[in-house]
């Protein structure tokens, strides 16, 4: 286990949620939607404090994190890292290519997604979701820099082996 | 040895809850719900044909018997009723409650005129208003749920909009036509 690793990426998921709650309103997004429970706030506290990178910033943040997360978790070797960053990538690039691809991805969607707590949005993010050329690049962006990232705090921060 | 297997499967449990939580979070980030978008009002036909000529021809008969400030409290209520055609679907409810109190207030202050050909019209019109403003709201409320939307109820009362939306037109167009 790599504490280093996983304290790096648990802050990129940190930075990746304040761009929805800074940036996005409870209009737009599912879990803002669900966090008003929480009280949380009906509209939007910035304007656009992220500015143009506050569009794409989520889709980088996310696959950066959950690369260094993950690696992090197994404490693997370059060769793993480099299957994680593969893992992640896939699981980013088929969720944004689903948007793009809208009416295929629909009909792979179970009916009984409906009645699931988060699944059940599924059809939404495929359906009402906008496919962004940019999202595709920040994806491509956040594995490779998470891979560099790993290759640099490989020797820091290990518990085990 | 036994400790580490411990781990070893801990570590695991771990993995397969991060690999879940970062699948989840990519729904969660989605858009949600709404199913109010992308319908046209205006694609549906008036449910009941409004004779607009002949509802023009009764109150223009009538006209003469009517006070002024009658006729103005009427010319307000087209006028309302024309801007609640052209306001913003979140701005329905207050217009609908602005037709309906200046109606109210007409009728209190003229009740010789309720058995009025334009009395009977200005009725029909601001029931209909009222209708819009209520499947407005039951469109909303459906919205604003997570799970066990009514959908179909949703999108026939958008079809019920679109209908009545058109019969205001019509029959605010031949009661203004009369006055």
């Amino acid at each position: 286990m790599n504490r280093v690793q996983i304290l790096i990426g648990i802050f990129g998921l940190v930075v990746g949620t304040l761009v929805y709650i800074f940036d996005r309103s409870l209009y737009q997004t599912y879990f803002l939607f669900k966090m008003m429970k929480f009280g949380y706030m009906p509209y939007q506290i910035s304007n656009n404090l992220f500015g143009p990178l506050g569009g794409s910033l989520p889709a980088f943040t996310h696959a950066f994190s959950f690369i260094l997360i993950t690696a992090g978790l197994l404490g693997c070797n370059k060769l793993g890292y480099f299957f994680i960053c593969l893992f992640w990538l896939f699981i980013d690039l088929i969720f944004e290519l689903s948007q793009k691809f809208s009416s295929f991805s629909f009909g792979l969607i179970p009916g009984w997604f409906e009645n699931i707590f988060i699944l059940e949005n599924m059809r939404n993010y495929v359906i009402r979701g906008t496919f962004d050329f940019m999202d595709l690049v920040f994806i491509c962006l956040g594995c490779g820099i998470a891979f560099l990232v790993l290759l640099n705090t490989e020797k820091l921060g290990g518990l085990e082996k | 040895m036994k400790e580490w297997q411990i781990s070893g499967l801990l570590r695991y449990v771990c993995l397969s809850a991060v690999i879940l939580l970062g699948i989840l979070s990519i729904i969660a980030s989605g858009p949600r719900p709404q199913q109010n978008q992308g319908r046209n009002f205006a694609q549906t036909q008036p449910a009941v044909a409004i004779n607009s000529d002949g509802i023009t021809q009764e109150i223009t008969n009538e006209k003469a018997t009517y006070s002024q400030n009658y006729m103005l409290g009427a010319v307000e209520i087209v006028g309302l009723c024309d801007k609640f055609l052209n306001t913003p679907k979140y701005l329905v409810n207050s217009v609908g409650s602005e037709i309906k109190v200046s109606y109210q207030k007409l009728k209190i202050k003229y009740p010789q005129y309720n058995g009025s050909a334009l009395n009977k019209y200005l009725s029909q019109l601001t029931s209909k208003v009222a209708r819009v403003g209520d499947n407005v709201r039951y469109v909303d409320e459906q919205d604003a749920k997570l799970t066990k939307k009514d959908y179909e109820g949703s999108l026939q009362r958008l079809d019920e909009i679109g209908t009545l939306t058109q019969e205001i037109r019509t029959l605010n167009n031949a009661i203004s036509s009369g006055l």
